[in-house]
């Protein structure tokens, strides 16, 4: 005991003169814990905002249902509640094919909208923001027998007075719950949700990478002591104890108080997230999902894990504690041997070669884990060796140029762990962007093409305004159907006959003839969805259910429907004017006079319709594209800001090391300014090596985000567009970040050559 | 080479100077031991005949350059064209090996020359560490790597400071034989910080450090 007590007294004795290195070392952590908790907390908000039911415009957070799976809400449970005066319980349940059904009657009463909308107008109200009518869901053979009510919503704020009433009003088996739902098939939802799910595991794993870092670097600063300590005779076991007492002790510091400060900050930025989601989700940013007491002991267990995983390193490092500096030096060089690399580079290989054989989104997403970490494994062997290489080709005539790539190559060898986790922010911030500017120029490209008519018409018209005598100009009805192929929701579309079109079907394969076959009805074309979820290719067969049962079609070309979630045929327009289910729009080639008349037609024929002009249209479905990708752009940035944090306070630890070699520089009559000069130089042959680096791995992201995450998750892909200047842009905003960083503690740099004059 | 004169300097918060109104005079080929006790100033001594310190008054004159009135980049400037320091802690930029550590002050003042450098490493024997990295070698070899260092680049002034304190007695005598004979040889003035009396009995003039004030031995 007396020697722990000793061991750690001389331990804490180093504080009173090296304060900075425990106090940097709880820096670090500290961002790591800010970055992870509030980007946890951008991520639960996100979601919560997505999984909430929202009705109207009444945010629907909680609900009656059932106490056990046994049992389970029936009619008489609702009826019976609503005559208690309950009104404001709406029913809903869950559909097969994962969408809702409420009562839409129920809805009318509670539903601000309702007096002046009017039934239909709240119905279709209803029915556009996904909803189906619970009316309309039990028909036939489907009843709440046979399939049961999910839960009878609470459509209403309640007092805590009015919830104990209803409380106190339900019967024994059933429940007030709170009510999260995932509706599928949702526009993007699922992209933003898998997006929103990638970035918070980056930043685990950037966090991951930032912890140990600081860990090694104290272990690294407590080295020399523990040789002491060990010579004077004090075992291994007890200063394994003591090192790891004190990693502990920084790492709960940090994490805690990074987890008060991440929270404060979600906290603070709340109403701006809010008002930006409300904008352009239209939904609220829910702050508060997790409380703060389970963030600070989820944070005190993982630095209590990170700890226990570093005291293996440790063990091993006090094994050799003995050692001398020439034996360390040779194991040190073993480590980065030419066999090494070359392991490596054949790993890199297996992992490109891979790449084809991945068959599903989960296999997709272990695949960008296995390439980030090979990626973090080229960055620890390869940027020395790339700084060595630089350094060999700087002359030695330039004295000052040389030592600083010799000592950057000293100085990259020794912040290897802080570069992975800026490798990887950088790596995800230009593959994401990548990927973004890809799909972006894709569905601008798309929508530019399918979008033909200078006007298009939205309306709930129940019947075809086309066909309508008095029509002031001709319309091009997009007629639809909903029907079952191979097992498979499928939406039958048409498509406008007349050889002008051809070209505004964007294909990403097409058969020979496809066109004559298509008019002949004896061919159709698919979008990517259903082609991916089927595994269908051009010249395969369908078997589409008409009105005379199932017809066989080919398979005559595959083309991109990107935003749409769901398979999707393509007929002729003949094919679908007799017997389709509904009109989803109207395609109108009016002038700006002839628009006018239209309109006027339309509040007389068709009141509510909506004339939205092609470049509007546009607009708002790029709007929706924005939308998807704010959150994680800012996750993204986060992560940045995070992963060059770490990496610039591993830097300064380590330049402070250095300080004897920068008062020789003085010494030799190098101006203060050139030894900043040929620091940031130092600092930028870093970061740069760690950009070269992270570009080819950075790319092979996009690629795998493009054709297997996106192939997988969304049954859409896109080509895969490399604009030098995205690639550039990203990169330099990664680099910028960190030099930026990295270059605010040059300014106060003078004053501590001098304070080391004592040496003289 | 060296002249220094009514030189005065007193830390703040300090009741008394640690340098006061000394002043030394060192020629060319000449050598000069300080000693004296534990915080007496010799390294601050040390400081202001280098220039990263100012004094409060006194004049020092080097290679005929009165260290006062010059600026910030004229001091630095002075420093790699004539002046060579040793340090009791090596400071080595451990990033380069023997022979680039060796060549950094000559390349600096832009007279490096291979052959000079290639016999001076040969005469303070370390013929067969050129290459070596200089964590590698024992404190001896580094001490005598920093002694090159400071001497390669052939400056007027060489200041060294415990340049022997790291070192057991055997190497001791023949870094130290080096050094002086080495100043001798070029011309140098050298001045020695040092509390071995063995080497400041190597130096011309022999001084002990007393009050702030120089007293010869």
């Amino acid at each position: 005991m007396s020697s722990l007590y000793l061991a750690l007294l001389a331990q804490l004795a180093t504080y009173k003169k090296r304060l900075w290195e425990p106090l940097l070392i709880v820096v670090a952590i500290f961002i790591a814990s800010a970055g992870l908790t509030a980007v946890t907390l951008i991520n639960t908000g996100a979601s919560a905002q997505l999984n909430q039911l929202a009705i109207g415009d009444i945010t629907v957070s909680l609900q009656v249902t059932a106490k056990s799976a046994r049992s389970s809400v029936t009619r008489a449970d609702y009826a019976g509640l609503r005559r208690q005066g309950f009104d404001y319980l709406v029913a809903y349940t869950i559909t097969p094919d994962g969408g809702i059904a409420v009562d839409s009657l129920a809805l009318l009463s509670r539903l601000p909208a309702a007096g002046t909308q009017g039934d239909s107008g709240l119905m279709s109200s209803v029915a556009r923001q996904g909803y189906q009518d619970l009316n309309q869901f039990y028909q036939n053979t489907v009843t709440p027998g046979s399939y049961a009510l999910a839960g009878l919503a609470i459509v209403a704020e309640l007092s805590p007075q009015s919830l104990q009433q209803l409380q106190a009003a339900l019967p024994a088996h059933l429940q007030i719950f709170p009510l999260t739902i995932k509706p599928s098939g949702s526009n993007l939802t699922d992209s933003f949700s898998l997006n929103l799910w990638a970035m918070g595991a980056l930043m685990l794993l950037v966090s991951v990478f930032i912890v140990f870092n600081a860990l090694n670097l104290l272990l690294a600063a407590r080295t020399p002591l523990l040789i002491k300590l060990r010579q004077l005779g004090i075992s291994q076991p007890v200063l394994l104890q003591v090192l790891l007492l004190e990693m502990w002790g920084l790492a709960s510091l940090g994490s805690c108080f990074g987890v008060l400060a991440g929270a404060a900050l979600i906290t603070k930025i709340s109403p701006a997230l809010s008002k930006i989601y409300q904008f352009l989700l239209d939904g609220q940013f829910n702050h508060g999902q997790l409380s703060l007491l389970t963030l600070l002991l989820v944070a005190l267990g993982l630095s209590l894990l990170a700890v226990l995983a570093m005291g293996v390193i440790v063990h091993s490092r006090l094994r050799r504690c003995l050692a001398n500096r020439s034996n360390q030096v040779a194991a040190f060089s073993a480590r980065f041997n030419q066999r090494y690399r070359f392991i490596l580079l054949l790993i890199i290989g297996l992992v490109m070669l891979a790449a084809p054989l991945i068959a599903s989104q989960l296999q997709a997403l272990l695949y960008i884990g296995v390439v980030l970490i090979v990626g973090c494994a080229t960055v620890i062997l390869f940027m020395p060796a790339l700084l060595r290489w630089l350094a060999a080709k700087i002359s030695a005539v330039r004295p000052l140029w040389h030592w600083s790539v010799h000592n950057a190559v000293a100085l990259s060898q020794r912040t290897k762990l802080a570069a992975c986790a800026f490798f990887i922010a950088l790596t995800a911030n230009v593959g994401m962007n990548v990927m973004v500017d890809s799909f972006r120029g894709a569905t601008e490209q798309w929508l530019n093409q399918r979008l033909f008519a200078p006007v298009y018409v939205y309306t709930d018209f129940a019947g075809d305004l086309s066909q309508q005598p008095d029509v002031p100009i001709p319309l091009l009805a997009r007629y639809g159907k909903d029907v079952r192929i191979a097992g498979q929701l499928t939406e039958l579309r048409s498509f406008p006959e007349g050889a002008q079109f051809q070209s505004r079907l964007l294909l990403d394969e097409v058969a020979a003839d496809a066109w004559s076959e298509f008019y002949a009805r004896q061919g159709v074309f698919i979008n990517q969805q259903l082609a991916n979820r089927k595994a269908f290719r051009v010249g395969d067969t369908l078997a589409i259910p008409g009105e005379t049962g199932l017809t066989e079609r080919k398979i005559i070309g595959i083309y991109p429907d990107y935003g749409n979630p769901k398979a999707q045929v393509l007929l002729p327009e003949s094919a679908l004017i007799t017997n389709h289910e509904q009109v989803s729009a109207y395609a109108a080639f009016a002038n700006v006079q002839q628009k006018e008349a239209l309109g006027s037609w339309l509040s007389v024929v068709a009141p509510g319709s909506r004339l939205i002009a092609r470049e509007d249209l546009i607009e708002q479905s790029m709007l929706v594209f924005s939308r998807t990708f704010m959150t994680t752009d800012m996750l993204n940035l986060v992560t940045m800001l995070v992963a060059a944090l770490s990496f610039f306070v591993s830097i300064t630890l380590l330049v402070m090391d250095i300080k004897p070699q920068l008062l020789l520089l003085r010494s030799v009559g190098v101006s203060a300014w050139r030894i900043k000069l040929s620091l940031f130089s130092q600092y930028c042959f870093i970061a740069v090596s760690c950009a070269l680096l992270a570009l080819p791995f950075a790319l092979l992201l996009a690629w795998l985000l493009v054709n297997k995450v996106n192939r997988f998750a969304f049954h859409w892909t896109y080509p895969l567009m490399l604009d030098p200047l995205i690639i550039l842009q990203s990169l330099l905003i990664g680099l910028g970040v960190l030099l930026v960083l990295m270059a605010l503690p040059l300014g106060r740099l003078e004053a501590r050559f001098y304070s080391q004059q004592g040496a003289l | 080479m060296i002249a220094v004169s009514e030189l005065t300097k007193t830390y703040a918060g300090a009741s008394s100077p640690i340098i006061d109104g000394l002043s030394l005079q060192v020629k060319a080929g000449q050598s000069a031991s300080i000693q004296g006790a534990s915080g007496c100033g010799k390294s601050t001594l040390l400081a202001l005949l280098a220039g990263f310190e100012q004094s409060d008054s006194g004049s020092i004159n080097i290679a005929g350059q009165p260290l006062q009135t010059l600026t910030t980049s004229q001091a630095d400037t002075f420093r790699k064209n004539h002046l060579g320091v040793i340090f009791q802690q090596f400071n080595l930029l451990e990033c380069f090996n023997v022979w680039d550590n060796v060549a950094f002050t000559a390349r600096l003042k832009g007279n490096y020359d291979k052959a000079r450098q290639t016999l001076l490493l040969e005469n303070l024997g370390l013929a067969h560490h050129f290459k070596s990295p200089v964590s590698r070698l024992s404190g001896g070899e580094q001490q005598r790597v920093a002694i090159a260092r400071a001497l390669n680049h052939q400056p007027e002034v060489v200041l060294a400071d415990e340049p022997t304190g790291n070192l057991d007695e055997q190497t001791s005598d023949s870094v130290s034989n080096l050094l002086f004979a080495y100043c001798q040889e070029q011309g140098a003035s050298l001045v020695v910080v040092t509390h071995s009396g063995d080497v400041a009995s190597r130096a011309q003039m022999q001084f002990r450090l007393h009050l702030g004030r120089l007293q010869a031995v």
